[in-house]
């Protein structure tokens, strides 16, 4: 799990961006030791209309294009929804060091 | 695990912040569709946007807040998670914020709600189940404290209504017509500490202000105490963890802004032997000093009214030299030239009875809720109602007269005659002027002001300490600190 360090830990500095255990990370997330950075997003169009649900009222047009969290890209992308868009708008691009 | 754990027990609140857009931050739009839940955000521009920015995304009701995590990357800037709560088109709008440390906070209090209703079923004795309306999200917060600016903050006033520069010939100044009220949404984050040294963090985001329970209590001994309570328009989301953003401490409410002592109310009334001349120039709302046609009797420091264009505000003199005069107070409206200035006289209210000595903000403010919608849509300003509330105990035949706003006509050697002309002459203003613990002057004045005279009660009995209920109501509010 990528966080952020917000205090000295063991061979790292605040401020590094490191990958930890999700429990580790949770406890130290929870301590306010770390912040939580999530998973990257990426850019998709979407290939057909994707209908609102309980969970996610947007409603996704035919050709449209969305940034998302990449683990739902993956979902969509396994639904044949959508294609990943390749732009220089890519994702993240802080210096992760994992 | 749902077996209850004594480490998870509330420990205490650990801050209490109000995030808003920051004056003169980055300012611009999306150019990409942005899912819930997403950590990038693309920009029109990331001018302004930096490392742990709070950040809102959308405008009114959608308005949310996430964290900026890193310098931008190209037009770009990334989210700490667990980013949007909700879907962003590309055009709206996104700000970068402020979050304000609002201090000392006490008995917040989570007033939220879920309107439920139990399904009738004539064949059971008990109803078939429950349907769940509307929900209200959102603190009740009671902060510790006052300055112009922590009121401007609490009661949805933009902090560009606060003028001045600390000092007593420009103190720091607000002047409300009720008009700024309500007009700035703003994000809540509360956050507490748990027993085993975690945290629990509850956002509130585009909450509407309910600035109907406002109140400033004047008298000795009274904590200071302003209340208001936050209505979330859209969202609340909880998260066990501080804050990733840094707060600004500038206007945090600390033991200091308590107002310690009471040193005077009075009402009002123009002085027939003091100044009284005509303005010789257009003078701007937000400015203080004009032309006069005479400065005759005017000295630092005296009080006056301004009266021109359907407008009446108190002002405070600073100096007057060859025909300029210049206000500590700065001008809530512009007035034309040809407005009359005349010298105010202060008439003291001795001793008030305990407790009663307020400055209340009423009026309304209207729930707004949609039927295709769970989370009641935050509040609208409605109407706002200034009021100095003051119980002086002095029985005698010229307080009675004012507490019923009778002219002095009214009074005959030794008798007050009630008739048709009650409610018919009412102060000028009113003034109060109290020391903070931290040794500033806090002085409140309401400009143009009648009697409100709907419930005057007085009991008459030998062993309590009944004043004589006097309410003011008025046109403009103001606070002065320095």
């Amino acid at each position: 799990m990528r966080v952020k360090l917000l205090k000295d830990i063991e061979g790292a500095k605040a401020g590094d961006i490191v990958t930890m255990a999700h429990a580790d990370a949770e406890q130290r997330i929870a301590r306010g030791e770390a912040a939580d950075l999530g998973e990257a997003s990426v850019r998709v169009r979407f290939l057909s209309s994707v209908e609102p649900t309980r969970l996610d009222p947007q409603r996704y047009e035919a050709g449209s294009e969305w940034i998302v969290p990449e683990s739902r890209a993956e979902e969509l992308l396994a639904e044949e929804l959508v294609d990943l868009v390749d732009l220089d708008a890519a994702p993240a691009s802080y210096p992760l060091e994992d | 695990m749902l077996t209850p754990l004594r480490s998870k027990l509330f420990d205490k609140m650990v801050s209490a912040h109000l995030v808003r857009p920051k004056a003169g931050g980055g300012a611009t739009t999306l150019t990409a569709n942005a899912a819930a839940s997403a950590t990038l955000l693309a920009l029109t521009s990331p001018t302004g946007f930096t490392d742990t920015d709070p950040v809102l995304v959308g405008a009114g009701e959608d308005r949310e807040l996430v964290v900026q995590t890193g310098a931008p990357s190209g037009n770009n800037i990334n989210l700490f998670a667990p980013g949007l709560k909700r879907a962003h088109v590309a055009t709206e709008a996104v700000t970068e914020g402020i979050a304000f440390d609002l201090g000392a906070v006490s008995a917040t209090q989570l007033d939220e709600s879920v309107e439920s209703s139990p399904i009738p079923n004539d064949n059971l004795r008990n109803p078939e189940g429950t349907i769940i309306g509307h929900a209200v999200l959102g603190p009740r917060l009671t902060v510790q404290g006052w300055s112009p600016q922590l009121f401007a903050l609490l009661n949805g006033i933009q902090l560009a209504n606060v003028l001045g520069a600390g000092t007593q010939a420009d103190p720091t100044q607000l002047h409300c017509d009720g008009d700024e009220f309500g007009v700035e949404d703003s994000a809540i984050v509360l956050t507490s500490l748990l027993d085993d040294g975690t945290y629990l963090r509850e956002e509130f985001d585009a909450c509407g202000h309910d600035y109907t329970g406002m109140q400033i209590p004047f008298g000795q001994g009274r904590p200071t105490e302003l209340v208001t309570k936050f209505v979330s328009a859209n969202n609340k989301q909880v998260i066990s963890a501080l804050p990733s953003y840094a707060a600004d401490v500038t206007y945090r409410a600390g033991k200091g802004d308590q107002l310690e002592s009471l040193e005077d109310i009075s009402l009002l009334e123009v002085d027939g032997a003091g100044f009284n001349t005509t303005t010789t120039a257009n003078i701007a709302a937000g400015a203080n000093s004009v032309t006069v046609a005479a400065i005759t009797n005017m000295a630092a420091g005296d009080w006056g009214v301004i009266e021109g264009g359907g407008r009446k505000q108190v002002v405070w003199l600073e100096s007057a030299v060859t025909l300029t005069v210049t206000f500590r107070t700065r001008m809530k409206y512009a007035f034309p030239s040809g407005a009359t200035l005349k010298e105010l006289k202060f008439i003291p209210l001795g001793g008030l009875n305990k407790d009663t000595s307020l400055f209340k903000v009423g009026g309304s403010v209207r729930p707004v809720v949609f039927d295709n919608q769970r989370v009641q849509a935050g509040v609208r300003p409605g109407s706002t109602d200034f009021m100095l509330s003051v119980q002086p105990t002095s029985h005698t035949i010229d307080m009675l007269r004012r507490q019923w706003g009778l002219p002095a006509g009214a009074v005959s050697g030794n008798t007050l005659r009630f008739s048709n002309l009650i409610g018919t002459d009412s102060p000028i203003g009113w003034y109060v002027r109290c020391t903070t613990k931290a040794q500033k002057t806090a002085i409140f004045v309401g400009s143009d002001c009648d009697n409100a005279l709907a419930e005057l009660t007085r009991a008459l009995q030998k062993d309590n300490q009944q004043g004589l209920a006097m309410n003011f109501r008025c046109k403009v509010a103001s606070q002065l600190k320095y």
